[in-house]
C-alpha cells in the first residue's frame, strides 16, 4: 500500500550532495513529494527532510539507498503520530474593494499574515500542518490565486 | 613539494606498482612529477584503455586499479570504464586533472564537469578545491576504493592545485589523516542469524546455495564456501561474476547459472523451495523476472551481501544479513550445531540430489558432441581445446563480451577465483583486450588467455601497441564469425532473421594487423590449424595472437529467454 513516509537525514554540507541525494531519487525512480534542506545545529552539516510516497518495501529500498551514500550521516524515519511536521506557504490572491474585508477574515480563522497588499492583490503567508494549508489555499481559490509557493515539508520527531 | 608531487608520493606510498594512463593539458604536472620520481606508468593508446587495464588488475588482485587521465575529453572517456567498475564492483581510483579553479565553471579549453558526469558511476568523488585537502581526499578515496562493496572513485584535482606547493607536514608518513566518520546503523551480522539460517535448511527440501561476485571478491571464501557446502550438502551453483568461487570438478558444484547458464543450475534456481543467495544482487540475468522469480514469497529466501541496499532491491528475502562472504561461511562453520547434525542436513534432500544429478549427467552427454573436431571451427570446441591444453596452469581468462563470453563460461573451467575476467553487469564491449593488459600486468608468470569477438576488438584495438610493447604474456584468440554473434542470435531468435547491422563482411585481415604491431600471428580454420596454433601460443614468449575463423550461425545455449524464469530455458536435446 502506497503511503507517505517522512525522512529526516542528516548529511554533510558539502557542495554538489543536493545533486547526489536527488540524483539517488530519479535514477531508481523513486517518487519524492518534497525535498527541504537547510543548516542545522552542527556545523558544516544539513538536515534534509524528504517525502517520499510508496510502500513498506520501496520506503525500505529508499532508506537504504541513501544509506549508502557518503556523504549521508543519520537517516531517521519519523513516527507520523510522534513528529511535528510544518509547511509554510505564500499566497498571492487577486483582491478588490469588494473582496478584501473577506479575505482577510479568512486570514484571521488561519491565523495567516499579510505580508503584502496591493490595489489588485493580497499575499499570505501562512505555516502550519499540510491539511490546514491545502484547507487555506482552497477558501482562497474563488478569489482567483495568482501564485503560491509552498516550502514543502519540515520535520522534527518529538521529544520524550 | 607541490600537489602532483604529493599524489605520487602518496601511490608510492600505497604500494601502487602500476597505474595505467594518458597524458594531457592540466595533468601534464602530475605526469612530470611521474618522470623525476620514475613513477612505474603504462601509458595505453586510449583512456578507455587504461580504465579497462586498472580494472582488469583490480579484478585479478583485488588491489585497487590506479587509472590517470587528463580533463575533458580525456576523463570522460573513462566513463563506460567507471559505469564497469561500479556495476561489478571493482576497486578502482581515477584521478583525473582539471582546469585551474579560477577558469572552473568558465567552459574553458577541455573542461568538463566529470564530477557531475560520473556522479552515478561512481562509489563517491571529489573535486578538490582546497589544497589543504589534497592528501585527506586521496587517503579517504583510496580507503573506499575497497570498503566493504568495492567500487570506482574518482578525484578530480585542478591544475593549479597540482602545480602548487603544499605544506602536509609529517602527514605524508602519518598514514590515513581522513575525518570520514559516520555514524551507520548496526549491521545485521551472520551471528545474530546463523540458527535461525541452520533452522531454515533443516527444513527445506529443496535447497540451493547462489554464490555470486561477492564470493570471489571476498578473499579466501572459495575455501569456506566449500566447506560449508559439504558440510550440509546443498548444492552450489555461480553466478558469470561467481565463475571460480568454488571448484568447477566439485561433485556439489552445478554450474553458472542464469540466462545462459547451465540446465541443471537454473532447475535448482527455478524449482529451489530454500534459497541461500550470497554476495549477489540478482541481476536480470541471473534471475530472470526478479518481480516474479518470488512474487508469492513461497520459496525461503536467505540473501546475505555486504551492500544493505541490495538485500530486497530485486527479490524479497526471509532472512536478511549484512555481511561479507568470507565473514558469513566462517561464522556459519563456527556455529555448526554438532557434527551429528550436520550430516542430517543432506539425508531429506536426496531425491532432489538425483533430479539435478540427473540432469548434470544428460547436460555432460549433450555437451560431448560440441567437443568434436569439425569444420568450419565450432566455438565450444575452440574453447574446450585452449582449456585442455592450458590444464592445471591456472591460467587468467579473459572474455570481451558476447557469444564468446558466454561460451568461455560454460566450456572454460577456471582453476582458481579472480581467475576468470569478464564484463558482468554492463556487458561493454571492448573490455576484453585492455582487462589482459592489466592481467597480464599483475600476473606477468601466469598465461592470459584472451576470447574476444572480432568486433569487440575492434572497439579497442589500438591497445595492440601497449601489448606488444611491454611484451605482455596475453594469448589472444579472436572468435571470428563475421558478425556481432549475439545481437545476430537475437534477431534469428525473436526478430524473424531481420539481421540488422549485425553481419560484418569488411573485417580487416587480423594477422596483418597483429604484424603491423609485431605480435607474432596464426590462423586457424581447422581442427588441424588449432592445435597447431594453440601450441604456437604457448611455445611463443610475450603476446600471440590467433585469428579462429569459426562456423558463423552457432548459437549459444542453453538460454534463458529475456524476462522468462528460470525454467523457461532452452536447451536443445533437453526439451522435455
Amino acid at each position: 500500500m502506497n503511503t507517505q513516509h517522512v525522512l529526516s537525514v542528516l548529511v554533510n554540507n558539502n557542495a554538489g550532495l543536493l545533486y547526489k541525494v536527488a540524483g539517488l531519487f530519479s535514477r531508481r525512480g523513486f517518487n519524492i513529494e518534497s525535498l527541504t534542506v537547510g543548516t542545522c545545529e552542527l556545523a558544516d552539516k544539513s538536515r534534509m527532510t524528504i517525502v517520499v510516497n510508496g510502500n513498506e518495501a520501496t520506503i525500505d529500498q529508499v532508506i537504504r539507498q541513501l544509506d549508502k551514500l557518503i556523504d549521508v550521516i543519520e537517516i531517521e524515519r519519523l513516527p507520523r503520530d510522534h513528529d511535528v511536521e510544518r509547511e509554510l506557504v505564500l499566497i498571492q490572491v487577486n483582491s478588490s474593494n469588494d473582496t478584501r474585508a473577506e479575505m482577510i477574515q479568512i486570514a484571521e480563522i488561519f491565523r495567516a499574515n499579510i505580508i503584502d497588499v496591493s490595489h489588485k492583490s493580497l499575499t499570505f503567508e501562512l505555516t502550519g500542518q499540510q491539511d490546514k494549508i491545502n484547507a487555506f489555499i482552497s477558501l482562497l481559490e474563488p478569489f482567483g490565486v495568482r501564485r503560491i509557493v509552498r516550502t514543502g515539508l519540515t520535520a522534527l520527531e518529538r521529544s520524550m | 613539494m607541490n600537489g602532483a608531487e604529493i599524489v605520487v608520493k602518496f601511490l608510492e606510498n600505497k604500494g601502487v606498482k602500476h597505474a595505467f594512463g594518458y597524458p594531457g593539458g592540466p595533468i601534464i604536472v602530475l605526469y612530470d612529477a611521474i618522470y623525476k620520481a620514475n613513477f612505474p606508468h603504462i601509458l595505453t593508446r586510449h583512456e578507455q584503455g587504461a580504465a579497462h587495464a586498472a580494472e582488469g588488475f583490480a579484478k585479478a588482485t583485488g588491489i585497487p586499479g590506479v587509472v590517470i587521465a587528463t580533463s575533458g575529453p580525456g576523463a570522460t572517456n573513462l566513463v563506460t570504464g567507471l559505469a564497469d567498475a561500479m556495476l561489478d564492483s571493482v576497486p578502482m581510483l581515477a584521478i583525473t586533472g582539471a582546469v585551474a579553479r579560477k577558469a572552473t565553471g568558465t567552459d574553458a579549453f577541455q573542461e568538463a564537469d566529470i564530477t557531475g558526469i560520473t556522479q552515478p558511476i561512481t562509489k563517491y568523488n571529489y573535486l578538490v578545491m582546497k589544497p589543504e585537502e589534497l592528501l585527506p581526499i586521496l587517503e579517504e578515496a583510496w580507503a573506499l576504493t575497497t570498503q566493504d562493496r568495492p567500487g570506482p572513485v574518482l578525484v578530480n584535482i585542478p591544475k593549479d592545485i597540482l602545480a602548487m606547493e603544499i605544506d602536509v607536514g609529517s602527514d605524508m608518513q602519518a598514514g590515513s589523516t581522513s575525518p570520514y566518520v559516520r555514524h551507520r546503523p548496526t549491521r545485521v551480522r551472520t551471528s545474530s542469524m546463523a540458527e535461525q539460517v541452520y533452522t531454515a535448511l533443516k527444513q527445506a527440501k529443496k535447497p540451493l546455495l547462489l554464490a555470486g561476485g561477492g564470493c570471489v571478491i571476498s578473499d579466501g571464501t572459495t575455501a569456506e564456501l566449500e566447506q560449508f557446502a559439504e558440510c550440509t550438502g546443498i548444492p552450489v551453483a555461480t553466478t558469470l561474476m561467481g565463475k571460480g568461487a568454488m571448484r568447477e570438478d566439485h561433485p556439489l558444484y552445478l554450474g553458472n547459472l542464469g540466462m545462459h547458464g547451465t540446465p541443471q543450475a537454473n532447475k535448482a534456481l527455478g524449482s529451489c523451495d530454500l534459497l541461500l543467495a550470497v554476495g549477489t544482487r540478482f541481476s536480470d540475468r541471473i534471475i530472470g523476472n526478479p518481480e516474479v522469480y518470488n512474487e508469492n514469497e513461497d520459496r525461503f529466501v536467505i540473501h546475505v551481501d555486504v551492500d544493505a541496499a541490495e538485500i530486497g532491491k530485486n527479490v524479497k528475502a526471509k532472512i536478511k544479513i549484512e555481511d561479507d562472504a568470507f565473514d558469513f561461511f566462517q561464522t556459519m562453520l563456527n556455529a555448526l550445531p554438532d557434527s551429528e547434525t550436520c550430516g542430517q542436513f543432506s539425508r531429506s534432500w536426496q531425491s532432489w540430489h538425483e533430479l539435478l544429478a540427473n540432469m548434470k549427467n544428460r547436460y555432460e552427454e549433450l555437451k560431448k558432441p560440441m567437443y568434436h573436431p569439425s569444420t568450419p571451427l565450432q566455438p565450444q570446441y575452440v574453447i574446450h581445446e585452449v582449456a585442455a591444453a592450458l590444464a592445471g596452469q591456472n591460467p587468467i581468462v579473459v572474455t570481451d563480451v558476447g557469444q564468446h563470453q558466454m561460451f568461455a563460461s560454460q566450456h572454460f573451467p577456471v582453476e582458481s577465483p579472480r581467475s576468470f575476467i569478464t564484463s558482468g553487469g554492463l556487458g561493454t564491449m571492448g573490455f576484453g583486450l585492455p582487462a589482459a593488459m592489466g592481467t597480464a600486468t599483475a600476473y606477468p608468470d601466469r598465461t592470459t588467455v584472451l576470447f574476444v569477438g572480432d568486433g569487440g576488438l575492434q572497439m579497442t584495438l589500438q591497445e595492440l601497441g601497449v601489448i606488444a610493447g611491454h611484451h605482455m604474456p596475453v594469448k589472444i584468440f579472436i572468435m571470428d564469425n563475421s558478425c556481432l554473434g549475439m545481437v545476430r542470435q537475437w534477431q534469428e531468435l525473436f526478430y524473424d532473421e531481420r539481421y540488422s547491422h549485425t553481419i560484418f563482411d569488411t573485417n580487416p585481415d587480423f594477422l596483418k594487423i597483429a604484424e603491423a604491431y609485431g605480435i607474432k600471428s596464426g590462423q586457424a580454420q581447422n581442427p588441424d590449424g588449432l592445435v597447431r596454433e594453440i601450441k604456437a601460443a604457448m611455445e611463443t614468449k610475450g603476446p600471440y595472437l590467433v585469428h579462429v575463423i569459426l562456423e558463423k550461425s552457432t548459437n549459444v545455449y542453453p538460454m534463458i529467454p529475456a524476462g522468462k524464469l528460470p525454467d523457461d530455458i532452452i536447451m536443445p536435446g533437453m526439451e522435455d
